[in-house]
């Protein structure tokens, strides 16, 4: 009988095989075996408290009993064959005990009744039910193979294999549930596999049969049949705590036990380790374990099909790298990534204004050293990259899987406080930033109409930015006199205002910067005592100025002739007749002005809009405008004499 | 699972409540005179012939006269001579044939002392390596160590477990499977891993489940035919269990 090749030492035990061993194997390991029953779920020694056969084999005539496949909690199973179909079945009766009770019978036709409805290709087929010989029997579809316990004595399950039954079995109890059908008692024993590996799920709902609540016979079946019946580790927290309370996350829990022993061979016991740790997996087999098997349900996938389908997205080899986008993207399963961008928050609240202080700083430097506008932008740089570098942060942070939870319990407040201070941070950083940028790369381009590079102060023509550089050639020129002094100090103010203009507090070519700008150029006028330069200037100005007047009165922001625009007008015109040495049009400007003013105050009087003090004012001020006039000399016909 | 072996072997019955007759009880039932117990004492000496021979080889005779031996041992047996001074009605085929076996060799003793008194020849001693070997990988105690029960017991296991795995082979056989018993068959000592149920798969074109479906049946059937095969020897179908815990123990002490 030797004819094998004699293996030198067991695989098994590690003893050196005798050359007198059958077939070359270790004849111990194979006896010892052979010796230990497994088959249906006993240890050796254990009695079998099946009823006996002729009983069974009396109760159903029409069946010819082959022989007994299995015992348990719920009842024993035999194996036959129903003659007239030549079919095989399995025959399942529940525990005698069980028969002789009214009120569990009925409960017994409700529920088979309703399992025999299941009719799915993963499911154990429920042929039929009734009574029978004192017996509540189900004749189920026979499976010919074995259960998940069987086949993971029989050897471990590999990675791959646990991840093409999982779905499987998550296939039927997804019909299951859609049918409102609860398994109660998912377990490797009521996991069957047939003869080609196909997945079929048996004892649905029998669990709850058997020990429905408030059942006076549930507890007459918990203490008789003992620890047989259903082990508590397969079990959900709330199915031991509120078994009346039990939904159909309490089979994702149950299924999530079995697939941590299918991928480990170990119960997840204690602190039990991830899968990944103990078998060559994919990390992010470690999440959806951990999410089936959490404590509350909340917390749980929320369906079966969602299991399935992260179980699925697992098996594609094509993502090797372990992407929780891919998680996510078949379910909200993702860690709460909130707290962690708060921390980036407070990072860029400390760092973001340092770096625009430290840009505030570069920019004049490089100005000074005549980078010019790459200068300006050099140093626009360093917030922008410190601000690229903190989104990039915050927007890539992954905390660890661990914290895994459904985004409906993720707490809203660190998301909120998160947006809220963000803008906080943004707003501020963002006026900032334009001060900074938008000045130093609109001022040496920009030459506003009135006051072009001429009024800068540049002598000297190495510089020909001329902006900072024209200041320093005048001051330390011997005794600083008050003309320069003025000079300087209009071009600080021009300065200021142009900053001002550059975060918004002031429009770019609004009032304030071109009256610096005037006084800019009238100061260097005055300095140089080029009187018709400064007129010249103011002219400008006063034209600039009405322009202005009359967009706003364009856009309704004050009277078409209101006091706003008539005092614009009455600027150009004095400013021209000054600019044109001609005194007495300035002053015949001044008149009509003060008597158009006069007019509009005495209307507003009228109309209760302006006080008599202001109504006396305007006259006053028109008498005096009368008086220059006349003071000089140039008599002109007044009709002024008919107002109020 | 296999109908075939419905015939030869009786399914474990799990209350022990049907009675199903074994060879040694049917033997026991007749004290050996009945024609169905000749004709099942015969299939059991058939079956254990080679214990016997074996531990007649050890104590140290050549290979003829130890087969020679066994013949006329089992011829007597068949005759009925064993059930003159045994008591069969309590212990198994496997104490029985032993104790006929001791007895039958002191018989042979005796006899031999009284046709060859005053010139006792000593026994041959054993030309060790020369063509004794039966082909079977027998070994062969020291002649001058008395060969223990146990060596026996042994050999009685070994020669049941051959039973068994023939009967598994050729019912797998029989089904269309012997490639399935020759690239399982590593999977009866239990699961190792050393082995891989992978390539298996492979090579039997079968997914790892089906393999798994596959080596839990083999086991189970091979269990069933061991189990079998103790039933026979033993008086009642519930000693069976004890039996076979005592054929591992007699294994495990090499």
């Amino acid at each position: 009988m030797n004819t094998e090749p004699i293996m030198s030492t067991c695989p098994k035990c590690g003893g050196i095989i005798p050359g007198d061993a059958p077939q070359g194997l270790c004849p111990h390991c194979v006896l010892s075996k052979a010796a230990t029953r497994t088959d249906v779920g006993l240890k050796p020694g254990e009695r079998i408290e099946a009823p006996s056969l002729e009983v069974v084999v009396a109760a159903f005539p029409q069946l010819e009993i082959l022989e007994l496949v299995g015992v348990g909690g719920m009842g024993v199973v035999y194996k036959a064959r129903q003659a007239n179909l030549d079919r095989l079945v399995a025959l399942k009766l529940l525990p005698l005990s069980l028969g002789s009770d009214p009120a569990f019978t009925e409960r017994f036709h409700r529920e088979a009744r309703f399992l025999a409805r299941l009719n799915h290709p993963n499911i154990v087929s429920v042929f039929d039910f009734g009574q029978s010989g004192g017996f509540c029997y189900l004749l189920l579809e026979f499976v010919d193979g074995v259960n998940l316990r069987q086949a993971m004595q029989a050897g471990r399950f590999s990675p791959a294999e646990a991840l093409t039954i999982v779905p499987d079995i998550c296939r039927a109890l997804q019909y299951a549930h859609e049918q409102g059908v609860l398994h109660r008692d998912i377990k490797p024993e009521n996991i069957l596999l047939d003869a080609r590996g196909r997945v079929k799920l048996a004892d649905f709902g029998i669990a709850k049969l058997v020990r429905e609540p408030g059942d006076r016979r549930s507890d007459v079946t918990l203490t008789q049949s003992g620890a047989r019946l259903g082990t508590p580790h397969y079990m959900a927290p709330e199915q031991i705590e509120t078994p009346s309370k039990v939904d159909h996350r309490a089979d994702i829990y149950s299924l999530g036990v079995v697939f941590y022993e299918l991928l480990t061979g170990e119960l997840p016991i204690g602190r039990f380790a991830p899968p990944s740790e103990k078998a060559d997996l994919d990390a992010r087999v470690d999440a959806i374990v951990f999410r089936a098997l959490a404590k509350e349900r909340e917390l749980r996938q929320q369906s079966v099909g969602e299991l399935k389908t992260q179980v699925e997205g697992l098996g594609t080899k094509a993502e090797t790298q372990p992407s929780l986008a891919a998680l996510a993207r078949h379910s909200d399963c993702l860690p709460n990534p909130w707290p962690h961008r708060l921390y980036w928050l407070v990072i860029a609240l400390v760092l973001l204004p340092a770096a625009a202080v430290v840009a505030a700083v570069l920019a004049p430097m490089f100005f000074a050293r005549g980078f010019g506008t790459s200068g300006g932008l050099l140093a626009a740089l360093v917030p922008v990259i410190t601000g690229a570098v903190l989104w990039v942060g915050f927007v890539r942070t992954r905390p660890a899987l661990a914290e895994a939870k459904p985004r409906s319990t993720w707490s809203p407040w660190p998301r909120r406080l998160f947006w809220a201070l963000s803008i906080l941070v943004v707003m501020p950083g963002l006026l900032l930033a334009i001060g900074l940028v938008v000045p130093t790369l609109m001022t040496p381009t920009r030459s506003p109409s009135p006051t072009p590079r001429s009024v800068i102060p540049a002598p000297a023509a190495s510089k020909p930015n001329g902006e900072v550089g024209g200041l320093p050639e005048i001051l330390p020129t011997g005794t600083p006199t008050p003309a320069a002094m003025k000079w300087h100090f209009a071009w600080e103010q021009l300065q200021e205002n142009r900053r001002k203009a550059g975060v918004g507090l002031v429009a770019p070519h609004g009032p304030e910067v071109l009256a610096a700008e005037r006084d800019v150029a009238v100061a260097e006028a005055e300095f140089r005592g080029n009187a018709s330069a400064a007129a010249s200037a103011n002219l400008d100005y006063a034209k600039a100025m009405v322009e202005i007047m009359r967009s706003k009165a364009g856009l309704g922001l004050v009277a078409p002739r209101g006091p706003e625009v008539l005092a614009a007008e009455r600027d150009v015109a004095v400013a021209e007749a000054e600019f044109r040495g001609n005194a007495s049009a300035a002053a015949s400007a001044n008149l009509d002005y003060a008597r158009a003013m006069v007019e509009i105050t005495h209307r507003k009087f009228e109309a209760g809009r302006a006080t008599q003090e202001e109504f006396y004012q305007a006259r006053q001020a028109w008498a005096e405008a009368e008086k220059a006039r006349q003071k000089l000399g140039s008599p002109q016909e007044t009709n002024g004499s008919s107002l109020p | 699972m296999n109908a075939a072996a419905s015939s030869t072997a009786t399914p474990p019955d799990p209350k022990g409540g049907v009675f199903v007759t074994t060879r040694w009880t049917c033997v026991l039932a007749a004290r050996g005179e009945s024609p169905q117990a000749k004709a099942a004492l015969g299939e059991l000496c058939a079956a254990y012939w080679t214990p016997v021979f074996r531990f007649l080889r050890s104590e140290g005779r050549d290979e003829d006269t130890a087969r020679e031996l066994t013949q006329e041992f089992f011829a007597r047996i068949l005759a009925g001579d064993g059930f003159i001074h045994a008591d069969p009605a309590r212990g198994r085929f496997r104490s029985f044939l032993l104790g006929a076996v001791k007895h039958f060799l002191a018989d042979r003793r005796d006899r031999e002392r009284a046709a060859k008194r005053g010139g006792g020849v000593p026994v041959e001693p054993l030309r060790v390596g020369a063509d004794t070997d039966t082909g079977a990988g027998i070994q062969i105690a020291d002649a001058t160590v008395e060969v223990p029960d146990t060596y026996f017991d042994r050999q009685w296991a070994l020669a049941l477990m051959e039973r068994a795995f023939g009967r598994l082979e050729e019912e797998l056989t029989a089904g269309g499977k012997a490639g399935h018993y020759a690239a399982l068959k590593p999977w009866l000592v239990g699961d190792t891993p050393a082995l891989s149920q992978a390539v298996v798969a492979r090579a039997l074109g079968l997914n790892e489940g089906a393999v798994k479906v596959a080596i839990h049946r083999l086991r189970k059937r091979f269990r069933e035919l061991i189990r079998a095969e103790v039933a026979h020897t033993v008086p009642d179908t519930g000693d069976a269990d004890e039996e076979l815990r005592y054929l591992v123990e007699v294994l495990a002490a090499r």
